[in-house]
């Protein structure tokens, strides 16, 4: 800028913005008509050279800072895991400036150097003039009178049946996205005298492996829980004083020495029953808080789960190691409508 | 003032341009819809950000997604972990867990863009909801751009979906057992559901299809109907114009605002990049979603206190506060309505109302007008007190979602909390609706007081005779016609006594012509007892929610009648 007199002048403005009225009229044809609610403001050119010098630091603080950003993605490598640290932040902040400052400086491009004025725009109503609408409906009629689909219902009918199967086709080609449920609910992995295999260490669980009041997770011997349909069969050993488990009724040898083992999904909504409260001997699930009495054979004390955990018959063999009887005589995890 | 428009003015970039809008209008002839549309007005008000918000949020997770998908493997297939986060050295995960610690440790910039990613996500549902709120109580829905809410509220069930899915790609224990519970939802739905959910996944769950399945979906089918969606919610704005609030030289016939030519289009573009520099500085500095704390997704394992992000958070809610209630049905089948009523039933109606409030609304009030003005909230205390009733129930079920946090933090018994939760349920809604109502009330009365006696100076004038009396200066102009007009372009049609008087005619005839016989042997017209309820039941919910009763029934302090003085 060259004019650095300082003295007061009148804002440098288009003049198809500074009278509104004439553009809108112009832009809007027929409809648009404008009213200056803010006119422009008297400036002093120094104070608009200074914002205009402001803007533009701005901008130049957005370009440093990407700058900045591809400085730190060549020399930041991502050797270990305080590289990786150090490289969000450096990249993140950058970046956060790099878009920062320009939207500042834009932002404040209109506030402080463009002129402030509204429009008025006339709104129409959306209905059309009732001859559109009737000439519409002519042709339209004319239309299916021409095609004939009220005279000729064995077309229309035909052709509906037609339509709809083939709407129906692709429900069909769906079928293979799975295998039928068939009985997969009903059972799990464990099988008669399979042994109790600790989940972590793939070892056999011996009687005295767990403290009283201790607990273990468990698989069928040889089955890992990425397996096939292994993903209902984790089941938590516990082991429990001699006498304390109230058996369920026909349950009396499930338990052998204290032990009992109960499927470990929850059988509201299929999370894992993560916790076990020692002193008050109940399970809870950490989704939606159902709680299991493990002395009274898991049932529900509290929360949105309808059934106990289904309990595992176990027994041991003669070198110690627990064994199931069976596999669980009802089906775990949560409620399904063939459940029965 | 007389100097003629001169064409686009002189210079050489105007030249141009000019030569190149030539060249294209020459092709297209675009210049006839670009003359209307470059000056589309956009009212001033900052709550008219917030569906922006929303649209840029949508175009960050847009453009940072594109750079996830490069190095992404949607796949179960397992894998030994052999990238540079130590902790993980050697751990069997699947690809896609893999990957995404790939994204995060081992490509430049991969950490922040996710860590962007997963902020603009969260930030997308919580603009939408916002925004909607604003729509809402500002009655913007009323006709004509119901069709636009109901669009509004298909895009925010669609955002939650995709919200879901994408957060559960990364197969981590967390989103693991996320995905369990949704097939464990599916499970529940009657007759169909165990088929629905090995169709789905594969298999029983976890099923070796569901992470590429639901890849495509986060990543081309829904994406695809957002922009769809997206674009038809723009187009139908553009066609309609935006609402307004009432005030100086604004009326239900015109809008009045910034042209987004020149001046809009820079600023919103400015606020593109802020919002987009926001998302930028969460992820720089807040971490999110650290998966590989969590660890890969392990069937028989799960840890304390799983949250999923927050938008969940009121399903969540709802199958925590929901009672153990599960019948046996006749035939060896099961009904699990305490997994089908909050997760299914529940959502389902909510979102279904929602998308019909403009309808329900229309039908109840018999306001069929079209409406470019907008209410105050305070001006219709009724639906302002839904909203906010609504809005309670919301947030009990959000907290519901969190109440191990909240009984962990607070040092609570989670049982009562869940108690105290399921009775807030049913007491607070009603209470919030009766206490909003009030407070518009109170609102309204308070306009009536600065219309008639405007504002208080704060100067104490003695009378001579030892009074002491307040001064008060009057509204400002603006102001005055801000509060007059917005009081009574709110108020609800005029009852059409005529019309009224018809239809309970109707209605009570209706009503009474049993025991005639009309040949169907059933003593009534077919229908007319059904109208005649209908009718009833929508006078009933008239008269309970939407009736404006004035607070104070002497004429002189009734602010909304004598409002205008």
């Amino acid at each position: 800028m060259s004019e650095t007199s300082g003295a007061p002048r009148r804002r440098r403005l288009p003049a198809t913005i500074r009278r509104a009225k004439d553009v809108d009229a112009r832009v809007g044809g027929r409809e648009v008509a404008a009213h200056d609610e803010q006119p422009p403001a008297v400036v002093d050119a120094h104070a608009e050279q200074k914002s205009e010098r402001q803007v533009a630091l701005i901008f130049l603080a957005s370009a440093a800072c990407t700058v900045g950003f591809a400085i730190g993605y060549v020399a930041i490598g991502l050797k270990n895991i305080n590289d990786v640290e150090l490289s969000n932040y450096v990249l993140g902040l950058t970046l956060t400036g790099a878009l920062g400052f320009l939207g500042i400086g834009m932002v404040l491009w209109t506030k402080l150097l463009m002129p402030h004025y509204q429009v008025t725009e006339e709104r129409h109503p959306f209905a059309s003039p009732d001859a559109d609408r009737q000439e519409f409906a002519e042709v339209f009629n004319q239309g299916l009178d021409e095609l004939g689909l009220v005279r000729r219902p064995i077309l229309r009918r035909s052709l509906l049946t037609a339509a709809g199967l083939l709407g129906v086709l692709p429900i069909f080609m769906l079928r293979d996205l799975g295998p039928k449920p068939e009985k997969t609910l009903f059972h799990t992995r464990w099988t008669k005298d399979a042994r109790l295999t600790d989940i972590v260490s793939k070892q056999p669980v011996k009687v005295g492996d767990i403290e009283i009041g201790g607990l273990m997770t468990v698989m069928p011997e040889g089955v890992a829980i990425e397996d096939k349909n292994a993903a209902t069969s984790p089941v938590i050993l516990i082991r429990l004083r001699l006498g304390e488990n109230v058996p369920y009724k026909g349950r009396e040898d499930w338990a052998p020495e204290g032990y009992v083992a109960y499927n470990k999904l929850c059988t509201h909504a299929g999370c894992p029953i993560g916790l076990y409260e020692q002193q008050t001997h109940q399970l809870f699930c950490p989704c939606h808080q159902s709680t299991f009495n493990v002395l009274k054979h898991c049932r529900v004390v509290f929360g949105p789960a309808a059934r106990p955990l289904p309990q595992l018959p176990i027994y041991i063999d003669d070198q110690g190691y627990f064994r199931a009887r069976s596999d669980f005589t009802e089906p775990v995890g949560p409620s399904f409508w063939e459940r029965g | 003032m007389t100097t003629p428009a001169s064409g686009m003015g002189s210079g050489p970039i105007a030249k141009v341009v000019e030569h190149q809008a030539k060249t294209l209008d020459d092709r297209l002839g675009l210049a006839d819809a670009l003359k209307r549309n470059m000056r589309k007005v956009f009212p001033d008000h900052w709550s008219f950000l917030l569906g922006e918000i929303a649209l840029y949020s949508f175009i960050i997770v847009l453009l940072t997604g594109v750079f996830l998908t490069f190095w992404f493997e949607p796949s179960v297939k397992e894998v030994t972990y052999n990238g540079s986060y130590v902790p993980l050295k050697g751990v069997k995960m699947t690809e896609a867990f893999a990957s995404t610690l790939n994204i995060s440790f081992d490509v430049r910039g991969g950490l922040l863009i996710r860590q962007i990613h997963h902020w603009a996500a969260l930030l997308f549902v919580a603009a939408i909801g916002v925004h909607m709120c604003r729509v809402f109580f500002t009655g913007a829905f009323r006709k004509p751009r119901e069709i636009n809410w109901t669009i509004g509220v298909i895009l925010l069930t669609l955002a939650l979906l995709e919200g879901f899915a994408g957060y559960s790609l990364p197969d981590d224990l967390l989103s693991g057992t996320g995905l369990r519970i949704a097939f464990s939802i599916v499970e529940s739905i009657p007759v169909v559901g165990t088929y629905v959910g090995f169709f789905l996944f594969g298999g029983n769950y976890p099923g070796p299809q569901f992470i590429p399945r639901l890849f495509t979906i986060h990543v081309l089918l829904l994406p695809g109907i957002f922009l769809a969606l997206i674009g038809a919610h723009m187009i139908i704005l553009v066609r309609q114009k935006h609402t307004q609030f009432p005030g100086k030289g604004r009326t239900e016939d015109n809008v009045v605002g910034t042209p987004l030519y020149p001046g809009f289009a820079l600023k919103t573009g400015g606020f593109f990049m802020l919002v987009f520099a926001m998302c930028a500085l969460l992820g720089a500095v807040a971490q999110i979603n650290p998966v590989w704390l969590y660890g890969p997704y392990n069937p028989s394992q799960v840890s304390a206190g799983t949250q999923p992000d927050w938008y969940i958070g009121f399903l969540d809610g709802a199958l925590r506060l929901m009672p153990n209630w599960e019948f046996p049905i006749p035939g060896g089948y099961t009904f699990s309505f305490n997994i089908l009523f909050p997760a299914v039933i529940l959502p389902g109606i909510l979102f279904t109302v929602l998308a019909l409030y403009p309808f329900i609304e229309a039908w109840l009030t018999n306001d069929h007008a079209s409406h470019n003005l907008l209410d105050r909230p305070r001006n219709r205390p009724n639906r302002t007190g839904i909203g906010m009733a609504m809005m309670s129930l919301y947030i009990i079920l959000f907290l519901g979602g969190g109440n191990d946090i909240i009984a962990d933090k607070f040092d609570l018994s989670i049982n009562t909390l869940t108690r105290l939760f399921q009775a807030g349920v049913f007491v607070v809604p009603p209470i919030v609706f009766i206490i909003t109502r009030r407070i518009c009330f109170g609102l309204q009365r308070r306009d009536y007081d600065t219309i008639h006696h405007g504002h208080e100076s704060g100067t104490i004038k003695m009378l001579p005779t030892g009074e002491f009396v307040e001064l008060h200066v009057p509204a400002e102009e603006n102001e005055r016609i801000f509060i007059i007009e917005s009081a009574a372009t709110s108020h609800l049609p005029q009852v059409d006594e005529a019309v009224e008087a018809q239809r309970a005619q109707d209605a009570i005839e209706a009503g009474h012509v049993r025991g005639r016989n009309y040949g169907n042997g059933r003593g009534r017209p077919p229908g007319a007892t059904a109208a005649a309820a209908l009718e009833t039941t929508r006078r009933k919910i008239l008269s309970f929610f939407y009736e404006e009763t004035p607070v104070v029934h002497d004429d002189e302090h009734d602010p909304t009648k004598s409002l205008t003085p």
